[in-house]
Formats: structure tokens, sequence, C-alpha cells
């Protein structure tokens, strides 16, 4: 079953050359944190929080779209406030309508203290499964990872660079 | 709006650059000496308070006695209220400590008091900073003893509040000096800070719509760590 399922998801990413993405699409999603580690990479498991975003993709060029999204949620060292611009690549299965994306992003955002914020930076990663309904819309599942880090906390705390799974929903319009 | 409000207040430059014993992203531990003490004090922040903010009297807390720790507690979004369960896993990660006690600032205090109604067994003691019980956690037949601290010049957890809540704990004494005297059935000592104000008891500058206090935050903490190390002491 699990095996299936990751042939399915290898196949969609690898069809992707065969799919030209040709509208600009939507999305609001929502995902929680589990921390794998901090500082340079320390294993630190635990639940980090969470977050809601609403994002945009636009065509590129054949199956490679850009993103763009805006983000707010809590992870860290605190809550959040941040856009993040980005890659990716969509696959098309029409046979069965499922839709993958696979993309990579950079985040730059604020943290949320007074009396003033805190600048946050970030990279990640993230595939997403879904299931193109009769509207086009789809909802679906993603999960991914993220490493950011707050430099100005530096100076409070060592524990300044969190690495998370993020695990989350998706729905495209 | 939902940005302002979900705003923390950082540590000012005196709650920052205190180096903790051990630091992960749920909590720092803090002690005096180079070995692990047996008692840890579990401190729950305030709401939206960054937790280091509370570093600056911790520090001085744990130097003056070497008897206890301090497990500072951290959250994603600065609020122990979305995480009531946390503390209870963290103690079960923290095996090295045999004697606990748990406390709280303001939202931390009330998140402390829950916890503690939902292990009794396993505290000897309960800080409230200027918080309080709620009828969710009527703790008026735990047979611990309670330290209840507050000042007089709090606009966000007033006198009156703490008075009025003071049925949720065991029956309770007013102490003038902040040493404690174990009073046979009274088990909850409350001392009032004079001139002192909400944010007094952490390091983070003036909380809005707080009152203005004619003491500074560091003589309030000064009276903070005596009685609290009084209460340790009576404690352990």
């Amino acid at each position: 079953m699990v095996r299936n399922g990751l042939m399915i998801w290898i196949l969609l990413i690898m069809s992707g050359a065969c799919y030209t993405q040709d509208r600009i699409t939507v999305d609001v999603n929502g995902w929680i944190n589990y921390r794998l580690a901090t500082g340079a990479l320390q294993f630190d498991p635990g639940p980090n929080g969470a977050g809601l975003a609403v994002g945009m993709a636009y065509p590129v060029k054949g199956s490679i779209s850009g993103k763009s999204s805006v983000e707010f949620g809590a992870a860290g060292t605190g809550n959040f406030m941040a856009f993040t611009v980005g890659l990716q690549n969509e696959s098309r299965s029409p046979r069965n309508r499922l839709v993958g994306r696979t993309g990579a992003g950079v985040l730059q955002g604020i943290m949320l203290y007074r009396p003033a914020p805190l600048y946050v930076w970030g990279l990640d990663m993230t595939s997403m499964i879904g299931y193109e309904l009769k509207n086009r819309s789809v909802p679906g599942m993603f999960a991914g990872i993220r490493y950011y880090g707050i430099p100005g906390y530096a100076k409070i705390s060592e524990v300044n660079r969190f690495l998370d799974l993020r695990i989350g929903m998706i729905y495209l319009f | 709006m939902m940005i302002v409000l979900s705003c923390s207040y950082l540590p000012d430059e005196e709650g920052t650059l205190y180096e903790p014993k051990t630091e992960t992203g749920d909590y720092a531990i803090y002690y005096s000496g180079s070995i692990q003490p047996e008692n840890a004090f579990i401190m729950i922040p305030g709401g939206l308070v960054d937790p280091y903010a509370y570093a600056c009297w911790i520090r001085d807390l744990v130097r003056e006695d070497s008897s206890f720790a301090v497990v500072l507690m951290k959250y994603p979004s600065n609020l122990a209220i979305a995480n009531i369960g946390k503390v209870k896993k963290i103690m079960d990660e923290l095996a090295g400590f045999t004697h606990w006690a748990v406390g709280g600032h303001s939202l931390g205090g009330v998140v402390a008091a829950t916890t503690l109604d939902d292990n009794r067994e396993l505290f000897d003691g309960l800080v409230l900073m200027a918080s309080w019980s709620r009828e969710a956690a009527d703790l008026s037949d735990w047979e611990g003893t309670v330290l209840s601290i507050y000042a007089s010049e709090d606009s966000l957890a007033t006198e009156e509040e703490v008075q009025e809540n003071s049925n949720f704990l065991p029956a309770g004494v007013q102490i003038d000096s902040p040493n404690i005297i174990p009073d046979g059935d009274r088990r909850t000592y409350y001392y009032r800070i004079a001139g002192g104000n909400h944010s007094g008891f952490g390091c983070y500058g003036l909380q809005d719509g707080d009152g203005t206090p004619w003491i500074t935050s560091e003589a309030q903490q000064e009276l903070m760590i005596t009685v609290m190390k009084s209460y340790f002491e009576s404690l352990w």
C-alpha cells in the first residue's frame, strides 16, 4: 500500500515534463510543524507550532511554475508573518485526476515582537498531492521541511535556528 | 489587529545573555554549581512574553541557592495556555529531578495551577506571580503549600482579583515579611509587593495597560527572590 503510494507519487513527479501548467492557481493551506533539530542541526524533536498561508502559482515554462505565498503562524521562538517565493514542478495524471507538486522556496519575514519585530529567513522544500475535482479545484495534502533562523534572537538564546517537518492540508482553486 | 495581538514582549537588554546550563527548543535549565540538584522549579512565562524575559531574576535566584534548578518553559506561540500538557511531557523527559514545584506569571500561573490540578501527586509546591487558580482547577483541598505573589500597582492582575479567586487555593495567610513561617492549616502564603506592577515580574519593559510602579523592577525582583528562596527552603 505504502509502496504503491510512493510509486504513484514518483511517477507523477517524473511525468511533469509532459504537463504544461496553463493557468494561475490560488491556494490556501494550513499546517503543523514538528521540530526535528535546532541550532547547527542538533536533534531536538518536538511539536513546534502551526501556520496558515494563502499562495499563488503562475506558469513559467512547461511544468515549472513560480509560487509565492503570504503566511502567518507560530514557529520557533514566537509568532511570525512572512512571504515565500520559489519554483515548483507540477505533474498531473488526467486519467486518475491526481495532481502533484514538488518545489522549493525562500522565506522572508518578521517575528512579531515588541518593542520591534525581528527578521526571520528560511528555506523550504515541499511536496503535495491532491485530487482534481470536476470544478478544477484540488484538495490535497502536503509535507515538507523548512530550515529557518532568527538572527536577531542570537543575543537572547543560542536556540535561534530550527529545522521543522511541516505536514498540512492544501486547497487549490 | 490579529498581528498586533500576536506580538510577544522581548526581554530588555538586562534580560539577555544569561546562559542556561541546558537549552533546547522546549526549555532552558538554570542552576548554580556543577552538579544538577534533585529539586526543580518549573517556570511558565506569561502570555505573549518571551521566556527569557524572566532570565534576569532566575539567574539571581539560582545563584543564591544551589539546592534547586529552574526549568524555564518555552512555547512556540509564547502562549502556554495553548499547550497545557507540555509541562508533564517535559517532566517525563527530565528524569534527573525527583522533587518538583511549578509556577508561572500571569496566564502562565493559570497554566501552572491547571497542570498541578491534573497531576497533584507530582508536585510539592505552586508559585503564582500576579495570577490565581480558577474554578476548573480548584486546589482548595490540595495538601501542598502555595506561594502567591502580587503587586499593588498591577492593573492587569489586580489585588482584588487575587483575593476574589483565593477560594480556589488552600486557605491562606498574608505575610508581611518575605520570610515564610509555616502556619498550620493555612497553606497559601500571600505576599504583596508594595509599589510593584505586572511587568516587574519580568524584564520586558512596561506592558500595555499596566499600572505605574513606584519601585524599580530590580527592587520588585529582589523581593520576589527573597520570598521564593524562603518558600523553597520550607518546601525542600
